[in-house]
């Protein structure tokens, strides 16, 4: 990087700023435990700035995550020339190249740098007005870094030379940075489980859309199946033969009165005519009005039975078919109502846990901006302490 | 003079800032528990919304199954209803003990008919005085014969008979499955509403048990700096009067 031990700055050029970029994973040189504070830093940087990257998608920008990543970050506030250290301005001035010239090569996008550079405590309209210029060749970065790193460590002027407003002025890289960052941390700290609850709440929506299809495509499907079986099994339901068993219990005379039974009597009788004829001259006799009543109900009786039993093979298919078909809409009704209720308890179990989690982020976040409102208040409270110390100390010369 | 002045500067400064710190304080302090309690209350009313929801969900559920339990049970029924023929039963059963005769069997009925029509045509052919007696002991021993296929008549019925007790067997299962069925419905909706409305309620409940002690840990604080502002007023007078005693 090009920075002495005793926090000079060595220069802010590309190579720095993009080991910055790059997670500070490429400090190309340095002074030994320098070095690798400077890496520490920056990977502790590069959890900040992802989390206010990926703010939206999920993450969540704790207290502790901001504390540890702005952390190694301020510790040179405290000790700007402490062995080991590098001077803020060094520091700004290196994280700045590197975000430009990450943005330059395409690397990050120029919407993130810009949000980075304003979390760095520049105001977002100077950083995105920086940007722009750099992005089409009229500032060059070098130019841009070394205007940003001056503006916030508090003169404005040389963002003025370059057609920026210069707003960003005055934002010293004391305890006044501090406060911005914090600032700014916790706005996105607070942001953010918002944007999740409304992530969870568009995902909760999209799951609950997806399994609430799912039911009743499935109750499609098993409508679909339900009517397939029952269309296989239909053509065995036949009740014509179980009606026409009914109607000759009820009417015999639809059988002893059809044509084809009448001719086989007649044939019947005759032979038996024939035969007592034979035996009585011709005659008449009791004996054969007798046998011509066995005869005539006999024949009657073995019809019936005949005509009843011919019926029932086709009785007996129909009846089954039936049974199968009465098991299918049991089936079936059983497995629509499973599966609307089983999807429906799906669809409960994922709501509420997703409106757990929704109702977390809530709490999180309001936390978070609770304890940012008290740790600015405190801030300013020492602020006004510091004044006020100072004021004493002065009046006490006059004592 | 300005000495005189400038002695004044400190106790000034620290009356300016007590006083303004305090209200900073308090300021943080009204505006986080406002933050707080709200955050808490809109994440109860967002607990208490989703879980009508899920509520309503299962119970809108249980009833759309039941109408198809109800749809597809009926529907069974309907099938095998025809199969159902008491009268079969009760046909059978009566001539078999007696309660109907034979003879008001509509097939034996039938089949007597037969006989004597037959008889009568044969009887066309005789002459004689003793003509009608032969042709009517005839046709009375034609209805008496008929009794013998009393049988035959029962046999003919008990088929119709057996399947009706088949199907009204089925049948019974099937209203007695609906009526279980419609139950384990019910009562597993139930217990799953039951258990995401236990799973919900106690977060609730917490959450309006957060808002109270948030409020009272706020009021303490508001309390704290009141004192100490009390106290550092105090310290400032002191002074005040320490320095005006050395005067």
């Amino acid at each position: 990087m090009g920075i002495g031990a005793d926090g000079d700055a060595g220069g802010f050029g590309g190579e720095s700023g993009s080991a910055a970029a790059n997670e500070g994973a490429n400090s190309s040189s340095g002074g030994g435990g320098s070095e690798a504070q400077n890496a520490a830093i920056d990977a502790a940087l590069s959890g900040f700035f992802g989390e206010i990257d990926n703010a939206t998608t999920g993450n969540e920008a704790t207290d502790a995550m901001i504390d540890d990543a702005l952390s190694g970050f301020f510790d040179d506030v405290d000790n700007p020339t402490s062995s080991g250290n590098m001077s803020m301005t060094a520091k700004i001035g290196g994280v700045i190249a590197g975000l430009l010239s990450a943005a330059v090569t395409g690397s990050l996008s120029l919407g993130v740098t810009v949000g980075r550079l304003a979390a760095m405590g520049l105001q977002r309209v100077d950083a995105q007005a920086l940007v722009d210029k750099v992005s089409v060749g009229a500032v060059t970065p070098e130019q841009a870094t070394s205007a940003a790193t001056a503006a916030i460590s508090g003169d404005g002027s040389a963002l003025t030379s370059l057609g920026i407003s210069g707003g960003s002025e005055g934002g010293a890289y004391s305890a006044n940075i501090l406060s911005d960052a914090a600032s700014v941390a916790s706005s996105v700290a607070a942001t953010a489980p918002v944007s999740e609850e409304e992530l969870q709440r568009e995902w909760l929506n999209t799951n609950r859309s997806d399994i609430l299809s799912a039911i009743e495509q499935g109750t499609m499907d098993i409508d679909t199946g339900i009517n397939q079986a029952l269309a296989s099994l239909s053509p065995y339901a036949n009740l014509d033969a179980l009606n026409r068993e009914a109607a000759i219990l009820e009417d015999p005379t639809l059988i002893l009165d059809d044509p084809s039974f009448q001719f086989k009597l007649n044939q019947k009788l005759s032979d038996v005519n024939n035969a007592f004829s034979v035996v009585s001259g011709g005659g008449v006799t009791g004996n054969m009005l007798i046998a011509t009543e066995e005869e005539t109900q006999g024949l009657a009786s073995t019809e019936l039975n005949a005509a009843i039993t011919r019926l029932q093979p086709f009785i007996n298919l129909s009846n089954q078919a039936r049974t199968a078909m009465a098991n299918v809409d049991t089936q079936g009704a059983q497995a629509k109502a499973n599966t609307k209720v089983g999807g429906v308890t799906q669809l409960a179990g994922i709501t509420n846990s997703a409106a757990g989690n929704m109702a977390n982020s809530i709490n999180s976040g309001a936390n978070l901006q609770a304890n940012s409102i008290i740790a600015g208040a405190n801030q300013d409270v020492n602020r006004i302490s510091d004044i006020t110390n100072a004021a004493t100390q002065l009046s006490q010369l006059f004592v | 003079m300005l000495a005189e002045i400038m002695e004044w500067v400190g106790p000034i400064a620290s009356i300016w800032g007590a006083v303004q710190g305090a209200d900073i304080a308090k300021d943080a302090n009204s505006q986080a528990t406002q933050v707080s309690t709200g955050a808490t209350q809109r994440a109860n009313a967002l607990m208490m919304e989703w879980l009508e929801i899920n509520r309503s969900d299962i119970a809108e559920a249980v009833k759309s199954g039941t109408a198809d339990l109800d749809t597809g049970f009926t529907q069974a029924i309907e099938r095998i209803q025809p199969f159902v023929d008491t009268g079969a039963v009760n046909r059978a059963t009566d001539l078999a003990t007696g309660k109907t005769p034979a003879s008001a069997d509509p097939s034996i009925k039938a089949q007597t008919a037969q006989g004597a029509g037959a008889v009568n045509n044969l009887a066309t052919r005789m002459v004689g005085g003793k003509k009608d007696k032969i042709v009517d002991a005839a046709l009375e021993y034609g209805s008496n014969y008929a009794s013998t296929f009393l049988d035959a008549a029962i046999n003919r019925t008990l088929p119709r008979a057996t399947r009706s007790l088949e199907a009204s067997t089925n049948i019974s299962n099937i209203q007695s499955g609906l009526g279980r069925a419609k139950a384990d419905l019910g009562v597993g909706g139930a217990a799953k509403t039951s258990n995401i409305t236990g799973g919900v309620i106690p977060n609730v409940a917490a959450g309006m048990g957060d808002i109270n002690l948030t409020n009272t840990a706020s009021g303490i604080n508001r309390a704290n700096i009141n004192t100490n502002l009390t106290s550092d007023l105090l310290n400032v007078g002191n002074q005040a009067a320490a320095l005006f005693s050395r005067k």
